[in-house]
């Protein structure tokens, strides 16, 4: 399982990359480690799109990571405590009114809340916010579940202020978030427990082997469909691995009819 | 941790509760019976069963409850794939979605992008469309029946919801309404109470314990349905055997033959209602559905036929399941009284 995690700040991601022991790619502008990742996205939802859509083009392995949005957020104050740590199970956004929802199905110690993703930094009217009020969560949920199922995007927020913080610059933020590493590590832990990667039957090798085959037997998009479904039945049924298909896409037919008969002994192969 | 411990959170750990089913009764009822579980508002149950990009079997291991009001329509007329059993009026509705079992041949993996169960609350609303689909109902000398069990078990909830109680009352107020309650669950009890009618039919789905084990996760073992079905044909309740789906695999032939042995040694056929039998089938949608999300299971890569847009095994396997059901049900039930779809 591999973790990538989204902070708004670097101050936010310092305490991660520490305990991670985080290497910045000059590239990508990524921390990287094992299997852990992070990207520091900047404050608000503009930033954070289009961070995250570069991203997409410097990060693919999606299959099995697990997205966790850690930051500092705002908080009711007669819902949350300053310094403590929050698991969010709700998100709303409120300039376009949706609302997004992680699945949470492993166990955790944090008390849950609901955020809500703002534009503006609030200052008055505190009272009408319910739980947390971030200013990129929804922006993260909404891009990042296009790659990554709910069940392994997280949310965490460390209540910095109850919406009555005049200069952002007096907050301790990476003391805030350094507070709370070890809680972040053992929910880390518990996802390598869950096995909550994608399910694949045929593995990335065997997908390129088989796309070559597909190209050098010049297949039709109906023949691509039916090899992949033949293979993978073939695999599920019998466990065993494709080599024995490579005579078939070692030479390129000559013409069509070729072409449909080394399909025909391709499926016959398949089905045995 | 320990590798030993499950990680997963309990089902119904979190319920969805939808801001328009706050007030009622039923809503109520839930929220009380889980004082734990993490309550969260929505605003239409949608936004959360519809999510694109659920894992319907990842979420099967943590299954959340979503409360919410159904919108019309309210009953719907079966379908080719559902049997109707000979009854002319057939219908069904969805007092739930989903099911806390988790069969591997079933069509709820694809016909729903959750595995989060979704209990309506307006039970009534759907009443009162009962009512309006009885008095126009195509053949009016025969009674209605509604399958209230058909995308979900309900039984299985009765400890939690007594919805399959509260809808055999509701019965017994409406003469020309009838009810097949199909169920895998051995929880007859939770319903032995009450006065049994000739209204409602309990049909029970029975497997060899290989099938049980092996493709229908986390229901009863047969021998407990078989005492639960018995207990009811004792309380004079109508009971219907459902062999569905026959799964057809090497060596299926031994364990159905000793399965069907024990069938006709432990029931009396003669009391039986009747019996339906069908074979592994599923709309091809809801077919590619499920495979596109590479489930476990083995079901999905098995050579198919496509009969008319329903995925089924070949021609020849469903007839050899025909004949072999035949005739070893010879003697225990009469012929007429066995439904195929086959
Ligand atoms: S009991 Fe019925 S509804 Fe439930 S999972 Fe099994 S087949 Fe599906």
């Amino acid at each position: 399982m591999n973790f990538l995690f989204l902070t708004a700040l670097k101050a936010e991601a310092n305490p991660l990359i520490e305990s991670y022991g985080l290497i910045k790619d000059p590239d990508t502008h990524l921390y990287t480690g094992e299997n852990i990742s992070l990207m520091v996205t900047g404050v608000g939802k503009p930033k954070t799109e289009s961070r995250i859509q570069s991203l997409f083009s410097q990060y693919s392995d999606f299959k099995d990571t697990v997205v966790i949005n850690i930051g500092i957020a705002g908080g009711n104050p007669n819902e949350t405590n300053v310094g403590e740590l929050y698991r969010v199970n709700a998100i709303y956004d409120e300039d376009t009114g949706q609302s997004f929802f992680p699945d949470i199905l492993l166990k955790h110690s944090l008390i849950e809340l609901s955020l809500v993703t703002v534009s503006k930094g609030i200052t008055e009217n505190r009272d009408i916010y319910r739980g947390l009020v971030d200013m990129e969560g929804s922006a993260i949920f909404q891009l990042l579940s296009k790659q990554v199922p709910p069940h392994r995007l997280v949310f965490l927020k460390v209540v910095s202020d109850h919406m009555d913080v005049s200069d952002w610059k007096t907050l301790d933020v990476t003391g805030l978030i350094a507070g709370h590493v070890d809680t972040i590590r053992s929910i880390i832990v518990g996802f390598e427990f869950g096995d909550l990667s994608d399910r694949i039957i045929l593995s990335e090798e065997e997908m390129d082997f088989l796309n070559l085959g597909m190209v050098r037997l010049k297949l039709t998009e109906t023949q691509q469909v039916q090899l992949l479904d033949y293979s993978e039945n073939y695999k599920k049924r019998s466990g065993d691995g494709l080599e024995f298909l490579n005579p078939f896409f070692t030479k390129a037919p000559k013409s069509k009819q070729e072409r449909n008969m080394i399909f025909e002994q391709i499926r016959q192969s398949l089905s045995a | 941790m320990s590798r030993s411990d499950n990680p997963f959170l309990p089902d119904f750990s979190h319920i969805y509760v939808e801001t328009g089913a706050k007030s009622y009764a039923l809503a109520n009822q839930c929220l009380t019976r889980f004082p734990k579980a993490e309550v969260v508002e929505v605003p239409d149950y949608k936004s959360i069963f519809n999510r694109p990009g659920q894992d319907f079997q990842t979420q099967k291991k943590s299954v959340k409850l979503i409360l919410a009001v159904k919108k019309p329509p309210f009953i719907y007329k079966s379908t080719d794939i559902l049997q109707d059993g000979g009854f002319k009026n057939f219908y069904y509705n969805t007092p739930i979605l989903n099911c806390l079992y988790n069969c591997d041949y079933c069509f709820l993996q694809g016909m729903y992008p959750s595995a989060n169960v979704v209990v309506f609350v307006n039970q009534e609303d759907m009443q009162s469309a009962v009512e309006m689909e009885m008095d126009k109902r195509p053949y009016p000398d025969d009674p209605l029946m509604l399958s209230i069990s058909y995308n979900t078990d309900l039984l299985t909830f009765e400890n939690i919801l007594p919805m399959t109680r509260t809808w055999i009352k509701y019965a017994k107020t409406q003469p020309d309404l009838h009810l097949e309650v199909r169920t895998k669950s051995a929880l007859f009890s939770a319903i032995q109470d009450i006065e049994y009618t000739q209204q409602v039919l309990l049909a029970w789905t029975l497997s060899p314990d290989k099938v049980v084990k092996g493709n229908e996760y986390d229901t009863p073992p047969l021998d407990r349905r078989i005492s639960a079905l018995k207990s009811a044909m004792a309380k004079g309740w109508k009971v219907r055997l459902c062999f569905d789906s026959v799964l057809v695999y090497p060596g299926w032939k031994v364990d159905y033959l000793k399965f069907l042995d024990l069938i006709k040694s432990e029931i009396d056929g003669d009391r039986i209602f009747d019996v339906t039998v069908g074979v592994f089938r599923m709309g091809q949608d809801y077919f590619q559905h499920i495979r596109k999300s590479k489930p476990e299971s083995n079901i999905y890569y098995q050579p198919y036929e496509n009969k008319d847009g329903v995925v089924t095994i070949p021609q020849v396997e469903r007839k050899s399941v025909e004949e072999f059901i035949r005739k070893n049900l010879d003697g225990f039930i009469s012929q007429e009284r066995i439904h195929f779809w086959i």
